[in-house]
C-alpha cells in the first residue's frame, strides 16, 4: 500500500511539472475563445440592429428592369432585413470577397432582362458563395436562389400565358398594356408572399437556447480534446517502469489509478482555469445566456458537478487512448481523430437534429453523447439517470481496458 | 545518393509500419470518412416539418409535390391529422407544422380572382428560427407556383372579359409556355458549376476535419523526431544537417497520411478531380511539413510542442473554413496550412500562395536552425 502510495504521489509531482504550462495555454485558449464569442456575439447583435449580408453584384447592371428589380429587392421585400445588394466593378468585388467584406458575389450576364423577357432562361446569373468547397451556408444560398428562381419563372409563366391567350384571340394590340397591369399585379403579389401563411408560436421552454447550446457544447468540446492539451504528461515515459513497479507489488490496476487519479487532477485543473473568466464574464454579465439572465454565474455553479461527471469520463478515455497507443505520436492522432469523430456524429458543431436518424443514434451512444445528454438534463433541470449511469459506466470501462493494455504490456516486459 | 535516400525512406516506413497503432490511427480517418459519406445517404434537413395536407385537394398536393420533389435542406414527416402535425411539434419531434387549409384550393382561387394574399397554411412553431425562417420562405415560393397560375387564369376570366374560356384551354396555354430551369447557378471561383459536387452539408466538413488531422500528422512526425533526437537516433548527423532528416523523417510520415487522406476524401463522397486533388495535397503536404518543422524549431522541446496541439487545434476548428467561415482574424488564417488547402481546392491562387508561404516557412525554419546551431 505504501508503495502504491509512493507511487501516486510520484505521479501528481509529474503532472504539477507541467501544470503551469498547460494554465499558460489554457488561458490562451480562454483569451482565444473570448475574443472569438465576443466577435461572434457583436456579429449577431449588429445584424440584429440592422447589419446585412453584403452581396456584390457586377456584370451587366445596366438595364432599368433590373435596377428596378433590384430597388424594389432593397426598399420592399422581405429580404432587404438579411440582404444587401451591392452593385460593383468585377476586380473590386472579387478583392473584397477575397478579404470576405462579401458574403458572395453575382454575375448578372448581359442579355438577362432579355433572356427573361422572351421566356428562355438561358443565361443563368451565376454566384460564388465561397472559396472553398460549398459548405452547408453555401447549400442554404442554394435553396434561397431557387426561391427566387421559382418567383420569377412562375410569374413568367403567367405572363406569357396571358399574353399567348390574348395573341390567339387576335388582340394583340393589348398585350403590352395588359402586361404591365399582370406584371404590376404580380410584383405586389411576390412582395407580399410571407402572408400565405399564419404562424403560432408555441414557446415550448424545453429546449436550450442557441447561446446555452454553444456554450456548454464548447466546455464538452474542451473537456474532449483536453487529451492534447495534456500530452505533456505522457512524452517521455518509461517502458520498463510498469515491470518494476510490478516486481513491487504495484501491479497494473493501481498504476492506472495512480496515473489516472492524476491525470484527471490535470484535466480539472485545466477546467477550472477556463471556468473562472468565464464565470466572472457570466457575473459581470459579458456572455448573455437568456436561461441565465440577471442570474450571474450562479447556474453555472450549480451545473459543475455534471460537468466534473463528464471530465472524469473523458479523462478516462483520453488516458486508454494513450495508453493503447504506442507512443506519443500515435496518442496524440488518435486523441484528435476520435475527439473530432465523436464531437462532430455526437452535435458538438451542427446540432445532431441536423443529421440523419441512424447517424444521431450513434452519436448518442457514443461517450461523448451520453455526456451531452447529461449536461443538457442537467441545463434543463432534468435528472437524466440514464444518462449519468452510461457515464460511470463508460468511466469504468476505460479505465478497465487501460487497466487490460497495462497488463498485457506488463506481460510481453 | 537517390539510392540511398530511398533505402532511408523505406527503413524509416518499414520502422513506422511496424506501429500497430500507427496503421489503427491511419485507419480510423478512412473509417471515419466511409461512415459520415454512408450514413450521409439517409434522410436529413435543418429542420423537421410535419406536414398535414387536407384530403382530396389537389392545389395542396400540388404544392407538397413542389416541397418534396430533389433534394433540400429540408426533412418532411407525413402526417394524417392536424392534431397528429401539432402533437410532433408538442413533442419536438418536429420543428414546426404545416397545416394547409381544408379548402385551400378554393381560397386560393378566391384570393387569385382578388389579386390579394391571405393565410393558407397554419404554420405552428415551437419558436422561431433562422432554419424556419428560410422554410417558410420554401413554402411560399411553393405555394406561389400555384397561386400564379390561378392569378393568370382570374386575370383571364375577368379582366380580359373571357369568362367563357374552359379550364381544359387556360391550363394548356399555360403549360405551352411554361419556363423551365433555374435562373441561377452556383459556381466555383474556378467557374466550376456547383451540381457537379454531390454532397450534402453532412459531408461538407470532412475535408476540413481530414486537413487538420493531415496538419496533426505533420506536427506528429515533427514531435517524433524530437524524441529521436532526444534518444540519439540522428547523432551521427551533424546539426547543420538535421533540418534536412527532419524533412525526410517527416516526409515519410505524410506521404503516408497523404495516401489515406485521398482515400477520406473519396470515401467521404468530397472528392473532385484527382489531378487537382492530388496537385492540391502535394503542396499542402510540403506546406505542412515546413509549418510543422518551423513549430519544432521554436517550441524546442517535445513538452513545448504538446502543449502548442491543442491551442492550434481549436484555432484551427475556428479560422479554418470546415465548420463556419469567419470574416475576422485573416492575418492569422494565413499562417495555417489548413486554410491555403480549404481554398486552394477551386482556386489556383489559393495554391500558388501556400506554395509561396511553404517556400517562406522554409526559410524561416533555415535562419532558426542557423542562429540555434550558432548558440550552441
Amino acid at each position: 500500500m505504501k508503495q502504491i502510495f509512493f507511487y501516486f504521489v510520484a505521479q501528481l509531482k509529474r503532472a504539477a511539472r507541467i501544470l503551469p504550462g498547460q494554465l499558460a495555454v489554457d488561458l490562451s485558449v480562454c483569451v482565444c475563445v473570448g475574443t472569438l464569442g465576443c466577435l461572434l456575439a457583436a456579429q449577431g447583435a449588429s445584424q440584429t440592429e440592422g447589419m446585412r449580408y453584403r452581396i456584390g453584384l457586377v456584370g451587366d447592371l445596366s438595364d432599368s428592369y433590373l435596377g428596378f428589380g433590384i430597388a424594389a429587392l432593397q426598399e420592399m421585400d422581405d429580404s432587404r432585413l438579411m440582404i444587401e445588394l451591392v452593385g460593383m466593378p468585377e476586380e473590386e468585388a472579387k478583392k473584397a470577397f477575397q478579404q470576405g467584406e462579401l458574403y458572395a458575389v453575382v454575375r448578372v450576364p448581359e442579355g438577362l432582362v432579355e433572356s427573361i423577357v422572351y421566356g428562355e432562361n438561358d443565361r443563368p446569373i451565376t454566384y460564388t458563395a465561397t472559396q472553398g468547397q460549398k459548405g452547408l451556408g453555401t447549400m442554404v444560398m442554394g435553396e434561397i436562389t431557387d426561391i427566387a428562381s421559382t418567383l420569377v419563372t412562375a410569374s413568367q409563366g403567367a405572363i406569357y400565358a396571358m399574353q399567348r391567350v390574348l395573341a390567339q384571340e387576335d388582340r394583340g394590340e393589348e398585350i403590352g398594356r395588359e402586361t404591365d397591369k399582370l406584371n404590376l399585379a404580380l410584383i405586389n403579389l411576390v412582395l407580399s408572399r410571407s402572408g400565405f401563411s399564419d404562424v403560432e408560436i408555441l414557446g415550448y421552454a424545453d429546449g436550450l437556447s442557441f447561446e446555452l447550446f454553444y456554450f456548454s457544447k464548447l466546455l464538452l468540446l474542451f473537456l474532449l480534446l483536453s487529451g492534447l492539451l495534456n500530452s505533456a504528461l505522457f512524452v517521455s515515459r518509461s517502458k520498463s517502469l510498469p515491470c518494476f513497479l510490478k516486481a513491487r507489488q504495484v501491479g497494473a490496476a493501481w498504476q492506472i489509478l495512480c496515473e489516472y487519479l492524476a491525470y484527471f487532477g490535470l484535466v480539472l485543473a485545466g477546467f477550472f482555469a477556463l471556468c473562472l473568466p468565464l464565470s466572472a464574464a457570466l457575473g459581470r454579465g459579458l456572455i448573455g445566456i437568456p436561461e441565465w439572465e440577471g442570474m450571474g454565474a450562479v447556474p453555472f455553479f450549480s451545473i459543475w458537478p455534471a460537468f466534473l461527471s463528464v471530465a472524469a469520463m473523458f479523462a478516462a478515455l483520453q488516458f486508454f487512448l494513450y495508453e493503447a497507443a504506442d507512443g506519443i505520436v500515435n496518442g496524440i492522432l488518435l486523441q484528435l481523430i476520435c475527439g473530432i469523430t465523436m464531437g462532430y456524429i455526437s452535435g458538438y458543431f451542427y446540432p445532431s437534429a441536423f443529421f440523419p436518424e441512424k447517424m444521431r443514434t450513434l452519436g448518442s451512444l457514443f461517450p461523448s453523447g451520453m455526456a451531452s445528454d447529461f449536461v443538457e438534463g442537467r441545463l434543463l433541470g432534468q435528472l437524466r439517470a440514464g444518462a449519468g449511469a452510461a457515464v460511470f459506466v463508460w468511466t469504468v470501462v476505460f479505465l478497465f481496458l487501460a487497466a487490460a493494455v497495462r497488463g498485457i504490456k506488463i506481460r510481453k516486459g | 545518393m537517390p539510392g540511398r535516400m530511398l533505402v532511408r525512406f523505406i527503413l524509416l516506413q518499414k520502422r513506422l509500419l511496424r506501429k500497430y497503432s500507427f496503421l489503427l490511427m491511419l485507419c480510423l480517418a478512412p473509417l471515419f470518412a466511409a461512415g459520415v459519406g454512408q450514413l450521409s445517404k439517409e434522410e436529413s434537413g435543418i429542420a423537421t416539418i410535419a406536414l398535414y395536407l387536407p384530403e382530396g385537394d389537389s392545389m395542396a398536393k400540388d404544392v407538397a409535390g413542389r416541397l418534396l420533389s430533389g433534394e433540400h435542406v429540408l426533412r418532411y414527416l407525413s402526417c394524417e391529422g392536424e392534431t397528429e402535425a401539432r402533437q410532433l411539434v408538442e413533442a419536438g419531434k418536429a420543428d414546426a407544422a404545416w397545416i394547409f387549409d381544408q379548402d385551400m384550393e378554393e381560397n386560393l382561387r378566391e384570393l387569385a380572382k382578388r389579386r390579394r394574399v391571405r393565410p393558407v397554411v397554419t404554420v405552428v412553431e415551437r419558436q422561431d428560427s433562422v432554419p424556419l425562417i428560410l422554410a417558410r420562405e420554401m413554402l411560399s415560393a411553393a405555394i406561389y407556383s400555384s397561386f400564379s397560375y390561378e392569378v393568370y387564369a382570374g386575370y383571364v376570366r375577368e379582366d380580359l372579359g373571357m369568362e367563357e374560356i374552359s379550364e381544359e384551354t387556360l391550363r394548356a396555354v399555360y403549360e405551352s409556355v411554361a419556363v423551365e430551369g433555374s435562373l441561377f447557378r452556383m459556381v466555383y471561383p474556378d467557374q466550376t458549376p456547383g451540381e457537379n459536387e454531390d454532397f450534402t452539408y453532412v459531408q461538407a466538413p470532412m475535408r476540413g476535419i481530414l486537413a487538420i488531422w493531415f496538419t496533426f500528422v505533420g506536427l506528429a512526425a515533427a514531435l517524433y523526431f524530437m524524441q529521436d533526437e532526444e534518444r540519439g537516433v540522428y547523432g551521427r548527423v551533424p546539426v547543420t544537417r538535421r533540418l534536412y532528416a527532419s524533412y525526410g523523417a517527416g516526409a515519410v510520415f505524410l506521404v503516408d497520411a497523404a495516401v489515406v487522406f485521398l482515400v477520406s476524401c473519396k470515401l467521404a463522397g468530397v472528392y473532385t478531380d484527382w489531378k487537382r486533388e492530388v496537385v492540391s495535397c502535394a503542396v499542402f503536404g510540403i506546406c505542412v511539413l515546413a509549418f510543422a518543422n518551423l513549430l519544432r524549431l521554436l517550441l524546442r522541446t517535445p513538452k513545448g510542442l504538446g502543449l502548442a496541439l491543442m491551442p492550434l487545434g481549436a484555432v484551427m476548428l475556428a479560422l479554418c473554413p470546415v465548420f463556419l467561415n469567419l470574416p475576422y482574424f485573416r492575418a492569422g488564417k494565413l499562417l495555417l496550412p489548413p486554410w491555403y488547402y480549404l481554398q486552394s481546392i477551386h482556386n489556383d491562387r489559393y495554391l500558388f500562395e501556400m506554395a509561396a508561404y511553404s517556400a517562406v516557412l522554409f526559410l524561416v525554419s533555415a535562419i532558426v536552425q542557423r542562429l540555434r546551431s550558432r548558440i550552441a
